[in-house]
């Protein structure tokens, strides 16, 4: 399978699976290390899959980086708050090391990871009209 | 609600300059009323109502955090804690409604969909508000 099939929802998955209390034993790396990488990879395989279904021409005139061009061109609000969401988990997770970022702080992270996952499935099962609508 | 039609710092007489929009008349005030703009200018007397006008947005900023717990009842969720936060992400501010419920849900999707019915039903995303259920 190549990398573009699924980008990193393969090792997402692999991470839910690690992280559920039944595996708790069966861990073979410190749990939050596995929570942070989640949650950033989880922002980039929804990030990329949108991108794959935006036209090239609609980047390009869009301004800022390539995460502000693909975000600004999505249409569906739904869509762009999940995305900007998970973006912002994904700051906590990577940049924040004084503190455990929202994911892993609440009462239950694994249901938190689990949200993370269901806003994935969604957002992979949109179609490019769902994205950015005529 | 009201980050989306008032300037991050409401200003105080200190940062007054030149005219300020605030918003017109608070008791005329409704959610879709984002066009009606009040502008002040530094040579005009201070409005006396002005006090009154930032104690009323502050009363309807309760009355979001309020409509969003009773939408979530609705629902038949009970709810532990709301955790409320705020961030940027490139030109647009968010506030963040994190809502801690006090029973785990196993079924995302589920919970998802409700989040989404609360959010278009109170249009959050369009008054720069995200909603969390966790």
């Amino acid at each position: 399978m190549s990398f573009k099939n699924g980008y990193y929802k393969k090792l997402c998955d692999n991470y839910l699976e690690l992280l559920k209390p039944i595996n708790k034993d069966k861990r073979f790396c410190d749990e939050e290390l596995l929570k942070r990488d989640f949650v950033s990879r989880s922002y980039y395989t929804a990030l990329l899959h949108c991108r794959d279904k935006i036209p090239e021409s609609l980047l390009e005139n869009q301004d800022g980086g390539t995460h502000q061009k693909i975000i600004n061109s999505i249409k569906n609000d739904y869509i762009e708050e999940d995305l900007r969401s998970l973006k912002r988990l994904r700051v906590q997770a990577d940049y924040n090391t004084n503190t455990f970022p929202t994911p892993l702080k609440v009462k239950s992270a694994t249901y938190h990871l689990n949200r993370i996952d269901a806003i994935i499935k969604d957002i992979l099962s949109k179609t490019k009209d769902d994205l950015i609508p005529e | 609600m009201l980050e989306y039609i008032l300037p991050a710092n409401i200003p105080t007489y200190s940062t007054f300059d030149s005219s300020y929009r605030i918003e017109k008349s608070i008791e005329n005030y409704t959610s879709n009323d984002v066009n009606y703009l009040y502008y002040i200018d530094k040579n005009e007397e201070w409005p006396s109502e002005f006090n009154n006008m930032m104690k009323s947005i502050k009363d309807l900023e309760i009355t979001i955090d309020n409509q969003i717990a009773a939408e979530i009842n609705t629902y038949g969720y009970n709810i532990e804690n709301i955790e409320e936060s705020s961030f940027k992400d490139f030109d647009k501010e968010f506030k963040v409604y994190t809502v801690e419920l006090k029973e785990e849900i196993e079924d995302y999707t589920s919970l998802l969909k409700t989040e989404k019915a609360i959010k278009e039903k109170l249009n959050l995303f369009s008054k720069g508000i995200m909603l969390e259920l966790v």
